[in-house]
């Protein structure tokens, strides 16, 4: 049965990834060489050539629709151009950028819902505690933080004031010279402001959304059921109201890497981290079309499909879901 | 005959009753204020270039100091206050309109419309909001108008879902089926009936949403590509900061203070908005 809802739910991404092709096409297609060239034309940093190459990057002088299907073809077999900056093929540009991306929110999103799922847990168990209330104080302002303003002042304290962290890039000078656990070390090391920056508003809205679901859980019958046969607080907190407070949370870490890929450009770009938030950036910043929608690409395969395997994961793990 | 616009009157009354919502309220409107009256607080020019005064403390003869260039800080950032509320204002009411509409459309219609809209919103809903954010702003090219056009067209998807559901859920009570059975248009019933009675979850999302459209405005601005120099905003005051942040702190943290400010005000309003839409459907309006 979970075969047949799997493959229902990977036909529902196809109409999905046609949309966000129509979308990506439609974006270049405004791009120079069509209605808005008048306003790129003042730009000095789009050559003549370069809007030359792109209009035959495109085919802009075929009709739309089969300049749209040659897009298509393009996108499968994930060729979207060459940069304007290097001319190096953007396919290999992302590939470069995905590893670091990946290094800083894999972690950040183990951050997030490991430190968020039991100030979550915590705040719905103990209402109204003096402990609640601060806790609920520091994720409200956690949560109105502006991110890019945390990491300057955490670049300011930590490196600046203190000097005890590096305030930017993946790895310090010279560090090709060292052994391989130094080395690691080394990127850890790095690793830290980034994480803590890009994690930091999560915490809240973790917390705030595992409160909700625990409360809501504990008004279930079955958790009267649970008392009235005698178990205490935490044994009908931890085994009974627990599994089924987490399950929404799969959900959240699914719409969760969306927001984390978007948002990485600004921590990426303060801490001149090398990865697709900073290649977003160089790219706008350079009117780098292709490498900006090769990333917009990519980051929307990965919010897809990250949405598809939590949706395939809660289907798996709740056993109340029937198809 | 009761005038209809008043149907778009949402009855507030009770609602400053709370006192988290009296706070915020009074320190948005004294926020406001202070930008509006800027030309008259603010100590100087705020593009008044003085280089033999460049990089000095808070205190030496100007509140919070100056910039690289000389600059008040304190001018720049009253300045800056108005463009940087106002664009997050101007551009969460056209993402409110836009999703409004589209949302009483899909649901009123139905059939393709919604289908057509529903699926816009996916799509809308599965690329990062930054990169898209991004690519159009490069494509308009930056500056203030462009930022809230960009703004409203990628935000507006969430408060359509809301009216959508909102929609779904009137369409088919007594007080719509009694007027379309006297005759009333189409668009007679969507504005006059659904709407005004579709808006409760709007004013929840509008209110948190100028949180978001701030911090987006500001984040741009600082990357470099929202609000551009001379022009301040308090995201390219702290961009001016960063390149200082060695010498002159006072650069990147006023500014980042003001922003840390706006948004719990702003965010506090949110939380009394909603906890007062939540006690008036526990009371049985939407039951």
């Amino acid at each position: 049965m979970l075969l047949r809802y799997t493959l229902r739910r990977l036909l529902i991404t196809v109409p999905l990834l046609l949309g966000i092709s129509v979308l990506t096409f439609g974006i270049l297609h405004l791009a120079p060489g069509s209605p808005v060239q008048s306003e790129t034309a003042m730009n000095p940093r789009m050559s003549a050539e370069s809007i030359r190459t792109l209009r035959e990057l495109y085919g802009m002088d075929k009709p739309l629709h089969e300049q749209y299907l040659a897009w298509l073809r393009r996108l499968a077999h994930f060729d979207f151009g060459n940069s304007f900056k290097d001319q190096r093929p953007v396919i290999d540009k992302v590939m470069d950028a995905l590893p670091a991306t990946l290094l800083l929110n894999l972690p950040t999103l183990i951050f997030a819902f490991g430190i968020g799922i039991p100030l979550g847990i915590f705040s719905a168990a103990r209402p109204g505690t003096k402990t609640e209330k601060l806790l609920t104080g520091f994720s409200f302002i956690a949560w109105s933080m502006p991110a890019f303003w945390l990491a300057l002042m955490l670049q300011l304290l930590g490196g600046v004031w203190l000097g005890i962290l590096p305030i930017s890039g993946f790895s310090s000078m010279g560090s090709l010279d060292l052994g391989i656990w130094q080395k690691g070390l080394d990127i850890g090391w790095h690793l830290v402001l980034p994480l803590v920056v890009s994690s930091f508003g999560s915490w809240a809205v973790v917390s705030r959304y595992m409160r909700n679901s625990v409360v809501e859980t504990l008004g279930q019958d079955y958790i009267r059921t649970a008392y009235a046969k005698g178990l205490d607080d935490r044994q009908v907190l931890l085994r009974h109201a627990m599994p089924n407070a987490l399950l929404p949370q799969i959900t959240q870490v699914g719409l969760a890497i969306g927001g984390l890929i978007g948002g990485s450009v600004i921590v990426e770009t303060i801490f001149a981290w090398p990865g697709m938030g900073r290649l977003a950036w160089e790219a706008a910043t350079g009117y780098d079309y292709p490498v900006l929608m090769g990333v917009a690409f990519m980051g929307a395969i990965l919010t897809v499909f990250g949405n598809l395997a939590a949706d395939l994961a809660y289907a798996a793990l709740d056993p109340r879901i029937r198809y | 005959m009761r005038p209809w616009i008043l149907g778009y009157a949402t009855d507030m009354r009770g609602f400053l009753r709370s006192k988290r919502a009296r706070w915020s309220a009074l320190g948005l409107l004294f926020l406001a204020l202070l930008a509006l009256a800027a030309p008259w607080l603010a100590p100087k020019d705020p593009d008044l270039i003085d280089l033999p005064r460049r990089l000095l403390g808070p205190g030496s003869g100007s509140w919070l100091g100056t910039d690289a260039l000389g600059r008040d800080l304190a001018a720049r950032m009253l300045y800056g206050a108005r463009i940087s509320l106002g664009v997050g204002t101007l551009a969460v009411a056209m993402m409110t309109l836009i999703g409004i509409l589209m949302g009483t459309l899909a649901g009123h219609y139905r059939g393709w419309v919604d289908m057509v809209i529903t699926r816009a919103i996916d799509i809308l809903l599965c690329i990062p909001t930054f990169y898209l954010i991004l690519a159009l702003i490069v494509l308009l090219g930056p500056g203030i108008m462009n930022v809230v056009v960009v703004l409203a067209l990628t935000g507006w998807t969430e408060t359509a879902r809301l009216v959508r559901a909102e929609v779904l859920s009137l369409r088919d009570r007594e007080f719509i089926l009694s007027a379309r059975a006297a005759g009333a248009s189409s668009s007679r019933v969507m504005f006059r009936h659904l709407i005004p009675n579709a808006l409760g979850p709007v004013y929840v999302s509008a209110a948190f949403g100028v949180a978001g459209a701030i911090l987006l405005e500001t984040g741009l601005s600082f990357l470099g590509l929202g609000v551009q120099p001379p022009t301040s905003s308090w995201g390219n005051i702290l961009e001016e900061g960063r390149q200082n942040i060695s010498t002159a702190w006072w650069l990147t943290v006023f500014p980042g203070l003001a922003i840390l400010v706006t948004m719990l005000l702003v965010n506090s309003l949110g939380e009394s908005v909603r906890r007062y839409f939540d006690s008036r459907s526990l009371d049985g309006r939407h039951g």
